[in-house]
């Protein structure tokens, strides 16, 4: 699909929910795949919705997405009035823009059209005595039902965007007696919209079309965890990581690679892997050794700067950075829970599966792996054990989940199966030669 | 797993943590409660009851299926069961006045699938039509059953115990998770003599009996069917069912007496421990008693709380209305986050856990400082951390000082280099009290230079509170439409005889004012 | 039993064998059991061991009742049911009964008929939608035969069919005499009702594929259950369960079963006699779980052997996955300090010791 398709695409989606809500339409969920723009679609739409004279709330999930949202908006609509609506005794930040007021008494919430950024943890504290006309969720599917309800003061009207292919909330407490509830206090909040038949038809549906993020050729590898369907807006070839080492051929071409090592026979590491943390420091190396990166007619050699490293496990990381030495401090490595929202051109991710021999459902969450493989705007480089697709293939999903929940256990192994299986159809499954000796 | 592999090292099972994280309540406030069931059916087929080291009540029926004989032996425990449990409950509001943390009485049930009988009951009688002169003693017992189902999923509840889960959260046995929830085999493991070989051998053999409320195929092939078979047809052929009925009802008595005896046993095991109690179940308890109050006594009496909600009988399978479940949900989640904060401030075993994993630290004090201005008081402290070793650590973490719950500070900034981790703190809560421990300073007394202080993660359990009570007051607001539900309809249930039972849900009660 | 009917019984029993090989996929002795309809409690019994899985009369009793009672008097109460969770538009209408005469049907004798018969209303609604009963009891399918494994037939439970002017949409249903708990409901029989759900899914795909019926006639994606409301005998049914990916299970499944037992299963069992099937299956290696204490007659033989050899598997699935191929004897060797010979062992004495 051309550019100018996808971008009439992106527009007629703008255009339809301010329709829908210029004409009093009461709720959207919009749907957006990783690097999509979706901040950027919602401060397109909320400021011309604004600029007709809407008085429009927007919720963050912290506060320093609430400080990013009010930056980007003063650069692209500085004739739109916003507000932070922040805690007292959290003081804006040296560069916080000065165009943006600064309040923290809800008596001070401006009652005129314009914009009015906080937390949704700020918001589910607030009484308004004059609701907003609308409420816009930004990360949308971090935001649980419970903490939705709280905020039914704040508007009557509700606009959900977000990335549903990401970790989902960290539910603690055992939730069985809700999962059967039309309202789960516990579930997403705009999954819960999007299963209740009853709201279909109040409910503007939508997804982002396209993926801006990712290299054209791994765009198909993350499609298996979403629902829904999109393109590629990086055209085909622009973006590369170009290196000497046979293993980095797919990265030449945009496509992901995953470097494995074998199986010791009496099973793998199981959380701290100093083989793949060793081998992860020799990519490093040898990407800081004279790798190019192409990023369209722009290239250049790889700096460590540019560098991400992610593994699940917060001890696994710690190895990372030790192996890594020195350059650690320039690289950032930590758990795709944290990479969440940030990017790198070059990623290099330990496969969540590695060292999994008998994965629980938590580890078939898609959730991780596709963070993982969603983070780099050039190349992806996994490293792994090489028993995870014979893990796969021998896994039998169950089940167990209360009725009318969705087969997560099954999705997922589903997801991890076709991604793996993507990455040997693409000739990306190399065996990793220690070149270090 | 360490734990695991050292008992089996030694040959017996070891005590998890340095102290017991359970109230157990002295035996004359204890009712320890056992089911059978006929495999297949919801509902007992013989119920045994009573205090330990008494000999307990025990009662069947010939045939579990008859509807109107069960309800009568249920008719026959619920009012003990009711007596028992609101003898020990407050019996005014929490909220004027504080409940008596001693005053707790329990109900003990071998294993969670006897809990899960609670569940079977509250589904089968919390809004019966049937029944006849026990039809409200029945409602009761299916309100309370529901309650006391609903309340086991709190972490920290306090009044109903999983026997086999208490045990196994109290002792590490050398065995597979799948065989620690048979409580028989645990109790091999604890209470027979000897090396592992003979523990082993007492737990095997003890699991080849079941526990659970159906009972072994194999007792029900031979004598029961055809015990049972034979009580039918003399009733039916208007003969005398009463030999039949009798020889039942031994078998059913030695079943059910066993069950029961184990739950006895695992709290005569508890009670013998020479582990204290945690002083942090103190408050646990506490929490537990207002949780009766507001969720079973408060709707007993028929209050509206303004936090709580309105007096509505919960539905068996779910909370409908968005505000009871969000209410509810947020309230267990306080629970949760609270209850490692109450325990592990006197507990050295638990704390230690949560060093391992990045849920607690010990820091040096480097920096003492008051970055106030005027009257106020903001005490900082910079710390120096092992950086070697896991944490949780980031700005705006909250932490509390180990030993002196209450005392709170966030951490505003982290300096992380090869050699070290410089963290600085800035004291948020009871700034001007003294902490507790060995020095009982003011955070900003520079007394605490130099000293090693540890910590651990705080909660957000207050936050949590004020957040379930908003969720009543959000179903005013513009949103409710969205966050608050759909409407619903009665279910109706069609028993064999084509009699119709109605079970309305929360919506209809506290929407339309439907009274149950 | 001759080979014969022991093949005969394998084509009738598919659903329940493959389910026991997908609670332990990787035990070699599992898969031989199912591949040749080895049944464990007789496996077990020639072990010398008890078998502890028999079934209660009164379940078997109450189950029976339950399932006839969804059926009589044109299904009123399954339909009742189904209407009230959407999977049928109110009023509607007919009921087909395709169950053979010993499993409470009136009318189709055996097999071969109960075949012809499935075939036949397939190719009906296919031809006249609009008169289709609503209800169809008992259908039977089968899935083709592979290499190793026999000719599958299958007895789907339940369907429901529904008419728009896309076509006709066939949604499978299961029906289990247990109890509707909502979130409490018991995962392990949740999990097996919609697997074998998706085996019906799967199957049901298969046959319209074969009699070139689709997409004039589809199998829903999803499917419903029917259960029992705690206490009663009233059906509870939950609908729209998705069973894509149960159903994905169910073809992947069938796949890898044949897979891996083509490289254990020998050329001369498919002419042996029970007895020399049963002494293959115990003198085959073994894959020893906790999962295998919840269905297998022969677990308390594995954990015998498990215990003589120190496996850490007799401590349960947590600690094998992280002990791997160590022995307890070694892991406690770790424990007490000796130095790890590679990097699993430092990794398991990191963890070891860090938990001390």
């Amino acid at each position: 699909m051309s550019l100018a398709a996808i971008d009439s695409e992106y527009l007629t989606l703008q255009v339809g929910l301010v329709e829908h809500f210029a004409a009093g339409g009461m709720l959207a969920v919009i749907k957006a795949p990783p690097g999509s723009g979706k901040t950027h679609t919602l401060i397109e739409v909320l400021s011309e919705l604004a600029a007709g004279g809407m008085r429009i709330a927007v919720a963050a999930q912290t506060n320093s997405q609430a400080d990013d949202v009010c930056h980007r908006w003063v650069s692209s609509h500085p004739e739109i009035r916003v507000t932070r609506f922040a805690s007292q005794g959290l003081a804006p930040a040296p560069d916080f823009p000065r165009e943006v007021s600064w309040v923290s008494a809800t008596s001070e919430l401006p009652t005129a059209a314009g914009i009015t950024v906080a937390t949704t943890a700020k918001w589910s504290l607030t009484n308004v005595t004059d609701p907003f006309d609308l409420l816009a969720i930004d990360e949308a599917w971090q935001m649980g039902w419970a903490d939705l309800m709280q905020c039914a003061l704040i508007s009557g009207r509700f606009l959900m965007i977000g990335d549903p292919g990401q970790i989902p909330p960290v539910v603690a407490v055992d939730v069985r007696r809700w999962e059967t509830s039309p309202r789960a206090p516990h579930l997403p909040a705009p999954d819960v919209v999007l299963a209740e038949p009853s709201l279909a038809g109040v409910c503007f549906r939508g997804s982002l079309p396209a993926c801006r993020r990712l290299p054209h050729e791994s765009v198909p590898f993350v499609r298996p965890f979403y629902d829904f369907d999109f393109h590629a807006y990086v055209p085909p070839g622009a973006r590369a990581v170009r290196m000497a080492a046979a293993w980095a051929e797919p990265l030449a071409l945009g496509v992901p690679v995953a470097l494995t090592l074998p199986t010791p026979v009496a099973g793998p590491p199981v959380e701290v892997d100093h083989l793949v943390a060793a081998a992860a420091s020799d990519v490093v190396a040898q990407l800081l050794d004279g790798a190019e990166l192409r990023m369209g007619v722009q290239r250049r050699q790889v700096r460590p700067a540019d560098i991400g490293v992610t593994s699940s496990h917060r001890i696994m990381n710690a190895a990372l950075s030790a192996a890594l030495g020195v350059v650690a401090n320039e690289v950032r490595v930590d758990t795709p829970e944290r990479w969440q929202g940030l990017e790198r051109p070059v990623m290099i991710a330990v496969h969540p599966l590695s060292g999994v021999t008998e994965p629980s459902s938590f580890d078939l969450e898609t959730g991780r792996l596709c963070v993982m493989a969603s983070r780099h705007t050039a190349g992806l480089i996994l490293l792994t054990r090489d028993h995870v697709g014979e893990t796969l293939r021998s896994f039998v999903p169950s089940a167990g989940q209360a009725p009318g929940r969705p087969d997560v256990v099954g999705r997922g192994h589903d997801a991890h199966l076709r991604f793996w299986d993507a990455l040997a159809a693409a000739g990306s499954l190399r065996a990793w030669l220690d070149t270090t000796g | 797993m360490a734990g695991t592999l050292e008992a089996w090292r030694m040959g017996r099972p070891l005590p998890r943590y340095d102290t017991l994280h359970h109230a157990i309540a002295p035996a004359d406030q204890v009712l320890i409660v056992a089911f059978v069931r006929m495999a297949g059916e919801s509902r007992p087929w013989a119920i045994a009851w009573g205090a330990p080291g008494a000999a307990p009540s025990i009662a069947s029926v010939p045939d579990g299926r008859v509807r109107d004989d069960v309800a009568g032996l249920c008719a026959a425990f619920a009012g003990d069961l009711i007596a028992h449990l609101s003898a020990g409950g407050p019996h005014l509001d929490p909220a004027t006045t504080a409940p008596d943390p001693m005053a707790l009485h329990q109900v003990w049930l071998p294993n969670g699938q006897h809990i899960a009988m609670l569940h079977q009951v509250g589904y089968t009688y919390s809004q019966t039509r049937f029944g006849g002169a026990n039809r409200d003693l029945l409602r009761a017992f299916g309100r309370i059953a529901g309650w006391m189902f609903r309340d086991t999923s709190r972490v920290g509840n306090q009044h109903i115990v999983d026997a086999s889960a208490l045990l196994t959260a109290s002792y590490v046995v050398p065995a597979q998770r799948v065989r620690t929830a048979h409580l028989g085999y645990v109790l091999g493991w604890l209470t027979t003599d000897g090396d592992r070989e003979a523990r082993l051998a007492a737990a095997m053999a003890a699991e080849r009996l079941t526990v659970s409320p159906t009972m072994d195929p194999a007792t029900e092939r031979e004598p029961l069917a055809g015990l049972v078979d034979r009580w039918n047809d003399a009733r039916r052929a208007d003969g005398n069912p009463a030999a039949a009925a009798a020889q039942i009802a031994t078998v059913l008595d030695g079943e059910v007496r066993r069950r029961w005896r184990l739950a006895e046993q695992a709290y005569l095991v508890l009670t013998a421990d020479d582990r204290p109690v945690n002083e942090g179940v103190t408050a646990l308890v506490t929490e537990s008693q207002r949780e009766f109050w507001y969720q079973y006594l408060r709707i007993e009496q028929r209050h509206a709380d303004p936090d709580q909600g309105p007096a509505f009988i919960a539905h068996p399978e779910t909370d409908f209305h968005g505000s009871s479940a969000a209410s509810r949900y947020l309230i267990h989640e306080a629970a949760d986050e609270g209850y490692i904060g109450h325990l592990i401030h006197h507990d050295h075993a638990l704390f230690q856990e949560a060093l391992d994993d990045g849920r607690a630290f010990q820091a040096q004090v480097l920096g003492v400082d008051d970055a106030g201005t005027g009257r106020s008081t903001a005490p900082r402290w910079v710390l120096r951390l092992d950086p070697t070793l896991p944490h949780r650590l980031r700005e705006t973490t909250r932490v509390a000082p180990l030993g002196s719950r209450g005392h709170e500070a966030i951490v505003l900034v982290l300096n992380a280099s090869a050699d070290d981790l410089l963290v600085t703190i800035e004291w948020t809560a009871r700034k001007t009290k003294p902490l507790l421990g060995p020095l009982q300073a003011l955070p900003m007394d520079h007394m605490w230079l130099g000293m090693t202080v540890r910590f651990v993660l705080a909660d957000a359990a207050a936050l949590t509170l004020r957040r379930s009570r908003r969720v009543w007051s959000a179903a005013a607001g513009p949103g409710a439409w969205l966050t608050h539900g759909a409407p619903t309809a009665p279910i109706e249930i069609t028993g064999d005889d084509d009699r119709v039972d109605l079970v309305l849900d929360d919506i209809v009660q506290i929407a339309d004012g439907v009274e149950v | 039993m001759e080979v014969d009917e022991l093949r005969e019984e394998a084509r009738r029993n598919t659903r329940g064998r493959f389910e026991q090989w997908a609670k332990n996929p990787t035990c070699e002795a599992n898969i031989l059991s199912a591949v040749h309809n080895v049944r464990l409690d007789k496996a077990a019994s020639a072990a010398g061991l008890a078998p502890g899985f028999g079934q209660s009369p009164f379940a078997i009793a109450r189950g029976n009742a339950f399932e006839a009672g969804l059926f009589t008097a044109d299904a009123a109460a399954l339909r009742a049911a189904l209407e009230r969770a959407g999977v049928l538009p109110a009023g509607s209408r007919g009921l087909l009964d395709l169950r053979l005469r010993q499993n409470g049907g009136s009318r189709v004798s055996g097999v071969d008929a109960a075949l012809f018969e499935t075939e036949a209303w397939l190719r009906a609604i296919a031809a006249d939608p609009w008169q289709a009963d609503s209800i169809v009891a008992a259908p039977m399918v089968r899935i083709p035969k592979g290499v190793i494994l026999p000719e599958a037939l299958l007895i789907i439970d339940a369907v429901a069919v529904t008419v728009s002017a896309e076509g006709v949409r066939l949604t499978v249903g299961e029906i289990k005499v247990f109890p509707d708990r909502g979130g409490h409901t018991d995962p392990g029989q949740l999990a097996s009702a919609r697997a074998q759900a998706g085996v019906y899914r799967h199957a049901l795909g298969l046959a319209l594929d074969h009699l070139g019926l689709t997409p004039r006639v589809t199998a829903a994606d999803d499917g419903f259950l029917v259960f029992t409301w705690p206490g009663s005998n009233a059906p509870s049914v939950r609908a729209r369960e998705d069973l894509t990916y149960q159903a994905r299970r169910a073809e992947r499944g069938f796949a890898r079963l044949e897979e891996v037992a083509q490289s254990i299963v020998r050329d001369d069992d498919f002419a042996a006699d029970n007895p020399t099937l049963i002494a293959r299956v115990l003198a085959a290696p073994t894959d020893y779980k906790e999962a295998c204490l919840s269905f297998c007659d022969l677990a308390p033989r594995c954990h015998s052997r498990a215990m003589a050899a120190d496996e850490p598997s007799v401590l349960g699935d947590d600690v094998a996955r992280i002990l791997g191929g160590m022995t307890i004897a070694r892991a406690l060797a770790l424990m007490a300090g000796v130095a790890p010979a590679d990097d699993r062992e430092a990794d398991v004495q990191r963890r070891l010791t860090q938990a001390r």
